[in-house]
């Protein structure tokens, strides 16, 4: 009974040991992102990326805009040159642009965990609209549509928000979404360290390393004696068998 | 008794660490460089910093936003011009850039050529993301100049943790370019 406790606690011990140097490696990547981050290359043009919405300025059809996965363009020509949108913040999943039919020169664009921007200038300068929610902290932007009085209409994925006398009304959808995402940042946080504050990150890395070196110098010891264990056997087996001795004189003499 | 021992240590460290989940963003201001030592760090071969005001007029206010893509908020900057024997030897800008939720201030410093010679975090006012101030994260705005995209994602690399204040450093240093590139360059 006893042999087999140490067996299974032996091997656990391994299993446990993987799964230690699994977590600790991760949350070292973790916190370290950008160690395997490439620096993405500058595009052309938007059909080399994943167009996700488009639209045409009512008030002047040469003039387009078309949002990527990773970026925002204009074409003032049709279509047939394109240029970069620049922007305060990364122009990154542009879920819809919507020029507005009541203002000529003003057109609203969603950037999903961004936020939402408008322009009174048909799309040279834009400025951030503020929202009841932080897309940046969990409830992301998934659509658009603007209504014939100029009002908005917002899909997000805590429900939909409209656009009313008083503000940004919520009209149903998921309320629970933003405290699970705090949830989950929460464990995140805990995981990678960032809840401890500032000195938290390289405080559980070095925790991270020290488990890592744990792990490896208990296998280095486990294993290192099973390999010394096996080379002695077989050192042994390799050696030529003792002879029997004679017996020796005196025990001859006494007998 | 060192079980009692580890848990109030846990408990004591949840407490001290509660304010990171409330609701309402902590102000807490941390200053790491004054505006003496940011213009050491900024241009640190002159001997003589003068201040030097600027107003853009209403079509070079225009011209900024158009090359930024948003609105100016400050009406006037003052550049800071370092000279050494009487040749100018460097630009700085303090810069207050909207972070999360409240604003970052930092300086450009920057060669008479319009290159980015040195960005520094002066003074930083929320709880998390303050790891932008690491030379990891500014050293990627060395010797850039205005025909770099200086956009995240493009040719900066974010802070993980530190996302929104990757941006705003990242806006606010292009900024201080643009507005160098129009107002004092010409």
């Amino acid at each position: 009974m006893t042999k087999n406790m140490l067996l299974l606690h032996r091997w656990l011990g391994l299993v446990a040991g993987l799964l230690i140097l699994v977590a600790a490696g991760t949350a070292i990547g973790l916190n370290h992102q950008d160690w395997f981050r490439k620096q993405p290359v500058m595009s052309d043009g938007p059909f080399s990326k994943y167009v996700l919405s488009t639209a045409v300025d009512p008030t002047d059809a040469q003039r387009i805009l078309m949002g990527t996965n990773d970026g925002f363009y204009r074409s003032l020509d049709g279509g047939q040159s394109w240029e970069e949108v620049v922007l305060p913040v990364p122009a990154e999943q542009v879920g819809a642009i919507q020029f507005d039919p009541t203002q000529p020169g003003r057109v609203y664009v969603t950037f999903r965990e961004i936020g939402l921007y408008r322009s009174e200038d048909h799309g040279d300068i834009w400025e951030e609209v503020g929202l009841p929610f932080y897309p940046p902290e969990g409830i992301h932007l998934s659509g658009l549509a603007i209504d014939g009085a100029g009002k908005l209409t917002l899909a997000t994925t805590a429900g939909l928000y409209r656009e009313g006398a008083n503000g940004w009304e919520s009209v149903g959808g998921a309320p629970d979404k933003p405290k699970a995402s705090q949830a989950l940042q929460l464990l995140y946080d805990l995981h990678d360290g960032r809840f401890w504050g500032t000195y938290g990150v390289p405080i559980t890395d070095g925790v991270s390393v020290s488990l890592i070196v744990l792990v490896l110098s208990g296998y280095f010891l486990f294993f290192g004696r099973e390999i010394r264990k096996r080379l002695a056997r077989r050192k042994a087996a390799a050696k030529p068998p003792i002879e029997p001795q004679a017996p020796r004189a005196r025990e001859k003499a006494s007998v | 008794m060192a079980r009692r021992f580890l848990i109030g240590t846990l408990l004591l460290a949840c407490l001290t660490t509660r304010p990171a989940l409330a609701e309402t963003p902590e102000h807490y201001e941390q200053i790491y460089l004054t505006q003496e030592q940011a213009l050491r760090v900024a241009i640190p071969e002159a001997d003589k910093v003068t201040p030097r005001p600027v107003t853009p007029t209403a079509e070079e206010r225009k011209q900024i936003e158009r090359r930024l893509g948003r609105k100016l908020e400050e009406s006037s900057y003052v550049f800071h011009e370092g000279t050494r024997g009487g040749k100018t030897v460097g630009y700085a800008l303090v810069v207050d850039e909207l972070g999360k939720y409240y604003p970052i201030t930092f300086i450009v410093g920057l060669k008479p050529n319009g290159e980015i010679r040195e960005v520094a975090v002066m003074v930083y006012r929320e709880r998390r993301g303050d790891a932008v101030r690491r030379g990891r994260f500014l050293n990627q705005f060395d010797g850039k100049t205005i025909s770099d995209p200086l956009m995240v994602n493009r040719d900066i690399t974010h802070l993980t943790g530190a996302t929104v204040s990757s941006w705003s450093i990242a806006a606010g240093v292009k900024k201080a370019l643009v507005v160098f590139e129009t107002l004092i360059k010409r």
